[in-house]
């Protein structure tokens, strides 16, 4: 894992990987909408607006996804000093931010017209509401240094502390009394879907999780080479002065 | 027609539907567009930054 | 011990901490976290705020939805299969409200026991299925109905 550090070599092997992704990615995202809009029943309760269910779902999904990868590589940059660690959780997070915005806009769109409400103040929505600014948290960190290393370490503790919000996102609905449902797919007992909603679902969160890997393998691509080319400033500027000197 | 206006209008839930498919395209596509960018543009940097100090060595030489 | 595992030590057991510190900050202000009451609740406990709105869940009872006749005020009973609670409503209902399906409601209880709801929202259960399948299980006699999460 750990010759993947180089840029070069990391950089080799996205252009490889990228369009293996990227191409399945399309595949199953534009396959995922045409059954979500046109191929798939009406719900015997919420009629057509299960259709949201096609995106909101694989969004909270991914949301969820993301923050967990994001604090698991968070923790081993700090304990192992892996150096791809922080890379890949920094590219991350605008990925997982836009999947939460998402996740809350259609999940608003979807309250209106079946609960009667675009907003309501219950354990899911809030929980979700602070995973979205625990992205925007770690986003800004980033940003709020003048010396990145600080910035990626004090990063890195608000992703491993806030890790503590997934597990009440997934079992809010459980824990307490809320007006979101508790969960159709994944469940003990076993999903809770008709099969003919569950395919038009699945098929969509693959293609999201596929969506998520290429843009992250090219997030990450960027980061390392903004890093490269960071050092051989620093490095040109450091060899200018000592021939000047000489 | 009729048909056309009946898979739009979605039992009168057309607009929400819609709505969440267009913005998770927008999303989906803006976030990709804006990788892509910042990636042309940090390798442009570092093909200048190789440039000019391949040029250096050169001289040094 | 090195230091790369001292580290790792480090943070596990902060994790524990963390873990030990939200589940006794969850479980002190349950209480503010719950969105709803029950009847149940609402009935048996004796600190509910009577002076502010309050949020009650439970199930649309069957046969108690009294549509407007008069104009806009609905009437009918949430119950959570223990305790009945008649609420009244003037304003628009949502859609998928249905006797037999989840609803919350904001308001206060009055002198006279009656719910005085200023908002209702439609709550729907987390089974998804077309229109059909739906009624092939009703005619079946395999639909378990609802059950009352509490």
């Amino acid at each position: 894992m750990k010759k993947y550090a180089n840029p070069a070599r990391f950089n080799r092997l996205a252009t490889k990987l990228i369009p293996w992704l990227a191409w399945p990615a399309g595949l199953c995202i534009s396959l995922g909408i045409f059954l979500g809009l046109f191929n798939s029943p009406p719900d015997y309760q919420q009629g057509e607006t299960v259709r949201i269910m096609y995106i909101h779902v694989p969004s909270a999904w991914m949301a969820l996804f993301i923050y967990t990868t994001m604090s698991i590589a968070c923790a081993s940059g700090l304990v192992w000093k892996h150096p791809l660690a922080h890379i890949s959780a920094r590219a991350a997070a605008p990925i997982g931010a836009c999947f939460t915005f998402l996740c809350l806009l259609t999940g608003s769109l979807w309250g209106k017209p079946m609960w009667g409400a675009w907003w309501v103040w219950d354990a899911r929505l809030t929980s979700v509401l602070i995973l979205f600014f625990l992205y925007l948290g770690f986003i800004a960190l980033h940003h709020a240094f003048d010396d990145p290393a600080r910035g990626e370490r004090s990063a890195a503790v608000l992703a491993i502390v806030g890790i503590i919000n997934v597990p009440i996102i997934k079992f809010s609905v459980d824990w307490w009394n809320t007006l979101h449902q508790p969960a159709s797919v994944l469940k003990l007992s076993g999903p809770e879907i008709h099969s003919t909603m569950l395919y038009p679902l699945l098929i969509m969160a693959t293609g999201f999780m596929l969506y998520f890997s290429v843009i992250l393998i090219l997030r990450m691509r960027t980061l390392m080479l903004e890093r490269r080319i960071r050092i051989m400033r620093i490095n040109n500027i450091y060899q200018t002065a000592t021939t000047e000197k000489n | 027609m009729a048909l056309n206006l009946d898979l739009l209008s979605m039992g009168n839930y057309g607009i929400y539907v819609w709505f969440a498919y267009s913005a998770a395209a927008i999303i989906l596509f803006s976030l990709l567009y804006i990788s892509i960018r910042k990636w042309r543009q940090i390798r442009a940097q570092g093909e200048i930054l190789e440039a000019e100090l391949t040029h250096k060595i050169g001289k040094a030489e | 011990m090195t230091r790369k595992r001292r580290r790792f030590y480090f943070l596990i057991s902060c994790m524990i901490t963390l873990c030990i510190a939200a589940a006794l900050v969850l479980t002190a202000i349950e209480d503010k976290i719950t969105f709803f009451y029950s009847p149940t609740d609402l009935v048996l406990k004796k600190n509910m705020p009577r002076a502010q709105q309050i949020r009650i869940g439970g199930l649309v009872k069957r046969d108690s939805w009294k549509k407007p006749f008069n104009g806009l005020t609905h009437k009918f009973i949430i119950t959570d299969l223990q305790y009945d609670i008649l609420v009244s409503f003037k304003g628009i209902i949502p859609d998928i409200f249905r006797e037999g399906q989840g609803v919350v409601v904001l308001g206060r209880l009055t002198e006279n026991g009656v719910f005085q709801a200023s908002e209702v929202l439609a709550k729907h259960d987390e089974r998804y299925m077309p229109p059909e399948v739906a009624d092939a299980l009703k005619q079946s006699g395999k639909w378990e109905g609802n059950k009352v999460k509490q």
